[in-house]
């Protein structure tokens, strides 16, 4: 198990690593940081003293081994901006990101296995038919304009529930819906067919020629096998779901790293975007960390380490 | 209550497994398919009867329709299945609610299948899958069931069954996931073993192991067994008697000595003639005789023998009126479905020389 993961965190590394080194890169081609930092009409010395002030008159390639070599130290750099370490900016922000993925992962899978179950279950009856059509209209309407449409009724009309913050657990209702939507949707119809295609399976003949009850039928001989298709496909949909937070974070002024994140490429502030890319990374990396344990304990096939 | 009911209420009595007129058909949105067609048959306690005829010919759905298992794929019974169990009492299984079915499920009726790669379920230890059948059944503590698998495994012959009690299917060869259905499938002493092809997916040595288990668990717990095949040898070694189905019906029913030695119908001739046997000159250089065509997936035909485009024998009668399955005289047990039964044998004669001369797969 130690073998494991180690050699699970030795991949999450050398993932991270590559992550950054496109997001390094892909910042500097996209624009000049300069132009954001100094206003209109500044003086060429201004500039320039400027530039190399923030170490930007080097080499890419001298930019990057620096970088590279300052985050070896625990240095991630300071940001352009606010002119702050970003691990500071960071610190605040990773606990509210992470629970709002982690509360938007349970909430899919409280609603979706259940809906999915019910959905195989009634199949070719009324009550599938309107959970299939529920779940496709769910999975073609973009989260951000469900987050808008939510605003719309609950705080704009309805004035149930605050647009913005993250302060009470009110807070919360709004932007983890918005943000599980996608997923409940996704969820719902893979639990569906997974489920229908363990239940099409001959060791569920066998289980019911044994005399063993439907409930214990579809659970422990159903929905145990249906969740090794479910868990990967949840994994597969977890950086989807990460990157989805960027976009409800803006929209709902959720102080995480999503809203510092398009800040930062907005502004070019290429050490607050590098690390708010490593960030986002870890926390994919993290949870399907999380999904492979997971994994291992329902598919007894799958030896951890082999 | 006239006499003739009485002595079939008599019979019924004693035998484990009444089946009348049972009928199995899908039905589609316009559709309606008839794959099984008023099949009827009993079995005596204690007796191995065998069902055999090709792919395709109704006999895993009779299997899977005695236990009320074809239901959920769409498959519509008719008819009545009375069983009897070892304590006497009757029962009606077409008449049965869902939970009165899974009394009689795995408890006094139970079925072994076909595939043991896929019958048993990949992420459940097999200990938990055999205990499982017991504590469906039985008001037994935890340890007590545990104990009680671990005796089984040793009855089918499991090598180490404390240790291998936890372990997965996927940690078994085919012969042993075979051995653990039928440990599953007996924990609870059945009247009635319903076996769909146990031994069609093993090897030759694998499949002479599991029948000689079957057989001995057999005796041990005074079992009937319905052993569905199309092994005419696995046939002629286990089974006391035989019948053979034929898209959908029965059309021939005899013991086994006499199904082999003095085969009825032309369909059963056809398939002991097209048997190879070890060491036979028959069969050498020259191509087996084989029953020309295939089985026609579902019957079209609204009347005639299903058989008669296959059947060299056939006359016009065959093609116009159905023959139904009736003793070939009054002083024979052995039942038979066709018009012309009685000249084909005498035209045939005897296979027994044949049989007697190893010339064909089965022993005498």
């Amino acid at each position: 198990m130690a073998g494991y993961i180690g050699s699970k965190v030795v991949k999450a590394l050398i993932t991270l690593w590559l992550i950054f080194t496109v997001a390094f890169l892909a910042a500097r081609i996209s624009g000049d940081a300069m132009d954001f930092i100094m206003p209109e009409g500044m003086n060429e010395e201004a500039r320039e003293a400027m530039t190399s002030y923030l170490g930007l008159d080097k080499s890419w390639l001298e930019q990057y081994w620096l970088y590279v070599r300052n985050v070896f130290h625990g240095d991630l750099g300071t940001s352009f901006h606010f002119r702050q370490p970003v691990i500071d900016l960071y610190t605040q922000r990773f606990i509210p990101t992470l629970t709002l993925c982690g509360l938007a992962m349970l909430l899919s899978m409280a609603i979706s296995i259940p809906l999915g179950v019910i959905a195989a279950l009634k199949k070719n009856r009324p009550a599938g038919f309107l959970i299939q059509s529920a779940a496709f209209l769910g999975y073609a309407v973009p989260n951000f304009v469900l987050a808008i449409l939510l605003i719309l009724v609950f705080s704009f009309h309805l004035g149930w529930l605050p647009s913005s913050g993250s302060d009470t657990m009110m807070h919360y209702i709004m932007p983890v819906t918005a943000l599980a939507c996608t997923l409940i949707a996704s969820l719902t119809r893979f639990s569906r067919s997974a489920l229908l295609d363990v239940l099409s399976q001959d060791y569920i003949r066998t289980a019911r020629a044994k005399g063993v009850g439907n409930f214990s039928v579809l659970t422990v001989h159903g929905l145990r096998n249906a969740m090794i298709t479910i868990v990967t496909v949840l994994g597969l949909q977890v950086a989807a779901l990460v990157s989805g937070s960027v976009v409800i974070e803006n929209v709902f002024s959720w102080p995480g790293i999503g809203e510092l994140l398009v800040f930062a490429a907005i502004k070019r502030d290429y050490p607050l975007l590098q690390t708010g890319v490593i960030l986002v990374g870890t926390i994919v990396i993290f949870i399907n960390f999380i999904v492979d344990v997971v994994y291992v304990l329902i598919d007894p096939r799958i030896q951890p380490g082999s | 209550m006239n006499d003739h009911f009485k002595i079939y209420e008599h019979s019924r009595q004693r035998n484990v497994l009444d089946v009348r007129n049972l009928s199995v058909a899908f039905t589609g949105r316009k559709t309606k398919k008839t794959v099984l067609s008023d099949v009827s048959f009993s079995i005596r306690p204690g007796e191995t009867v065998a069902l055999v005829g090709e792919s395709g010919s109704g006999k895993s759905v009779t299997a899977l329709s005695l236990l009320r298992l074809i239901e959920r794929s769409g498959g519509v019974i008719s008819g009545a299945t009375y069983f009897t169990d070892n304590d006497g009492q009757t029962v009606d299984i077409l008449a049965q609610d869902e939970k009165e079915l899974r009394a009689i499920r795995g408890n006094k009726i139970s079925m072994i299948f076909q595939e043991p790669m896929t019958s048993l379920n990949p992420v459940l230890s097999v200990g938990f899958q055999i205990t499982e059948a017991i504590l469906a059944h039985r008001d037994v503590s935890a340890e007590e069931a545990k104990r009680e698998a671990i005796d089984l495994l040793h009855k089918v012959e499991i090598p180490d069954p404390e240790r291998r009690f936890g372990d997965y299917p996927q940690q078994f060869s085919g012969g042993m996931r075979q051995r653990v259905m039928i440990a599953m499938a007996l924990a609870c002493k059945p009247s009635l073993l319903i076996a769909d092809e146990p031994t069609t997916a093993l090897d030759v040595t694998t499949q002479a192991r599991i029948l000689d288990i079957i057989q001995r668990l057999k005796e041990e717990m005074n079992m009937a067994v319905l052993f569905i095949t199309h092994d005419l040898g696995i046939v002629s070694e286990i089974a006391d008697r035989v019948m053979v189905m034929y898209c959908g019906s029965i059309i021939e029913k005899a013991d086994t000595r006499n199904l082999f030695n003095a085969p009825s119908h032309p369909y059963t001739s056809g398939l002991i003639l097209s048997m190879p046997a070890v060491g036979s000159a028959r069969g050498k250089g020259v191509p087996l005789p084989a029953i020309p065509g295939t089985v026609p997936a579902v019957w079209q035909g609204a009347r005639g023998c299903t058989f008669s485009p296959r059947c060299s024998y056939a006359i016009e009668r065959c093609r116009h009126e159905t023959p139904l399955l009736q003793r070939r005289n009054p002083h024979s047990f052995v039942e038979v479905a066709c018009h012309r039964a009685a000249e084909i044998r005498s035209m045939l004669g005897s296979l027994l020389p044949w049989v007697e001369a190893g010339e064909l797969g089965i022993t005498a």
